[in-house]
């Protein structure tokens, strides 16, 4: 009987032993459905930037806390919300999944594949809204990232963990030269992303495509809010982009983060203020609206080896009307960036391409990341671009012009023309300097203007079949030492020849 | 009519009271209605409630056990709630 006994008391004990959790919820009931914001009562306790789950599977994103209401939006379908429903705090804020299987895949800006792979496996999570690293972290920009575009590395050169704005009309070229960069990182050991935002969807398909064939896809990441994305899934696409980045950023690797564009960005961000009767300013935008891209572009930095070295570069793009720099958004992001790329419509009519206004693009930091060896070749080319813009007015009489400033009007078209490049054709470091030491050392002046495409296709392949051990040399010394010279002097003049 | 401005004062603050009272507000809704024993166990289970101005409302809908709701805050010990957590661990597995 004893064993009974002592039976009975484990069960009153377990009896008494409560398994049941005391947890408590913060709950909220949907007042308003709107274009993809909603609007809550209750939440008393929630906090900015929180996530809040409607019924089963939508999750929304805390972005207004007003005296009695909560305004949220809804992070994908907002279709099967219902007046009344009732909204719980998740108690989280919004990460992303991060690992290296993430390299490779198209993904939506809350981490789910978009390309019809396997869900993306989750080393980390990373915060998409995070502050940007302080200055005692940071050191200067002087490591080089070789665009492959002449007229870039040669005048505008971008360093690594710069940021540099691409800004333009549509239909200028614009996400060109950024797809050319990420197209000639494929040695560097960059990581590569690139976030469309309020693109066509079949703009992103032949953009995977590109890069598929291109076999820039081992290192590259598409983050993609298309058009009929939800403005909320837009809005957060390049923070997403950027938190993916920093993942690979504190791992101690270059990133380069491709932002297409941000005038999308900021129609979606307007479009979301507006329906939250936030007070609209200029162009109807809302009043933290450069806050809303200068913490993002802050994200850029370079890392100090102390702290693991590292960095992110920024490619942001602006489309502009009408070529008018002025406006809201792209004075707000000239500002903000290290410089800008400028894209006008007449040089690409005119064949210019790319079309890169040279005297309004700058690049204020990457001066000190710019190649020695470019920058020999590069100091000649912009004197006698500057020489040619101020004469090139006069060259319409020409009749009666002296010899010199026929020469420098020669030079400078020759110099013109060779700026051109075609896309998808990113040039190496060696076909850069080749090229350019030959124009500014005057090898063609005597060419006529329509054949330099042709003499510089055979120097390349020239370079490319015989200079194998020149390009070793110069991308080991980087500097345009006499041998280097001779070497390139010589297959000039056997190119010429011929 | 013109209020008076004494007046105001006192409607405006009448109304704060009686929203923070509204937002203090405790709710116990039960699948059945609760003898006094078991809302004893519940004010042992969660002192809070002790002493406490509490509207108590039957709902079919639970199945079984209590839903407190405190303002905003929300305490689920339902047996409709705990089934459907396992139908969203359920969705997210499956996913």
């Amino acid at each position: 009987m004893k064993l009974i006994d002592e039976y009975i008391k484990h069960i009153e004990k377990e009896f008494k032993k409560s398994s049941l959790k005391i947890t408590e919820e913060e709950i909220g009931i949907v007042n308003e459905v709107k274009d993809g914001v909603v609007l809550l009562s209750g939440l008393d306790s929630v906090a900015y930037g929180e996530l809040i789950q409607f019924g089963k599977n939508t999750v929304g994103y805390v972005i207004d806390l007003s005296e009695d209401s909560v305004g949220a939006m809804v992070l994908g379908d907002y279709t099967g919300i219902k007046a009344g429903d009732q909204a719980k705090a998740m108690g989280i804020t919004l990460s992303v999944p991060v690992s290296e299987g993430i390299i490779g895949r198209v993904v939506d800006p809350l981490g789910n594949p978009v390309d019809g792979g396997s869900k993306i496996s989750e080393d980390k999570r990373y915060p998409v809204e995070k502050i940007a690293l302080g200055v005692v972290k940071r050191r200067p920009v002087n490591v080089p990232l070789q665009t492959g575009i002449k007229a870039i590395d040669a005048l505008i050169p971008i360093g690594r963990g710069q940021r540099e704005l691409i800004i333009g009309d549509r239909g200028t070229g614009k996400t060109t030269i950024a797809l050319d960069t990420i197209l000639n990182q494929k040695n560097e050991n960059v990581i590569c992303i690139y976030c469309a935002i309020g693109q066509k969807n079949s703009k992103i398909a032949s953009i995977v495509e590109l890069f598929k064939t291109q076999g820039a896809l081992n290192y590259t990441i598409v983050v993609n809010a298309s058009a009929s994305d939800s403005p909320a899934l837009q809005y957060l696409a390049p923070y997403a982009a950027c938190a993916i980045g920093e993942y690979f950023m504190d791992k101690g690797m270059d990133v380069l983060v491709v932002y297409d564009d941000l005038t999308k960005h900021a129609w979606a961000y307007r479009q979301i203020s507006l329906i939250l009767r936030r007070p609209a300013g200029r162009e109807a935008y809302p009043g933290d609206i450069f806050y809303l891209h200068s913490r993002l572009l802050e994200r850029a930095c370079r890392i100090d080896d102390k702290y693991g070295g590292g960095s992110l570069t920024a490619l942001p793009i602006i489309e502009t009307l009408e070529g008018d720099v002025s406006a809201y958004i792209p004075t707000n992001v000239i500002s903000i960036t290290d410089g800008q790329i400028f894209l006008e419509t007449e040089l690409f009519n005119a064949g210019i391409r790319p079309a890169i206004n040279i005297g309004l693009s700058v690049s204020r930091v990457g001066g000190n990341a710019q190649t020695k060896a470019m920058k020999q070749v590069s100091g000649k080319l912009k004197l006698d671009l500057a020489q040619y813009r101020d004469l090139v007015a006069f060259s319409q009489f020409e009749s009666d012009l002296d010899e010199e400033t026929k020469k420098l009007l020669n030079r400078g078209a020759r110099m013109i023309q060779i700026l051109k490049q075609r896309k998808n054709q990113p040039y190496s470091l060696l076909d850069e300097v080749a090229i350019i030491w030959a124009s500014a050392n005057g090898y063609l002046d005597k060419i006529e203007l329509k054949n330099i495409e042709e003499f510089e296709i055979k120097l390349i392949e020239d370079l490319n079949a015989r200079g194998k051990k020149l390009a070793e040399k110069l991308n080991k010394s980087r500097i345009l030492d006499p041998d280097i010279e001779k070497e390139l002097k010589k297959f000039a003049e056997d190119n010429l020849l011929i | 009519m013109k209020i008076h401005g004494y007046i105001k004062e006192n409607l405006k603050k009448r109304l704060i009271e009686d929203l923070e009272k509204e937002k203090g507000k405790i709710v116990v809704f039960s699948a059945l209605s609760l003898s006094d024993e078991e809302k004893e166990l519940l004010y042992a289970k969660i002192p809070r409630l002790k002493g406490a101005y509490i509207e108590f409302i039957t709902d079919r809908n639970l199945i079984a056990g209590v839903i407190i709701k405190i303002g905003s805050k929300v305490i689920d010990l339902s047996l409709k709630g705990q089934l459907n957590n396992l139908a969203q661990l359920a969705y997210e597995t499956n996913r």
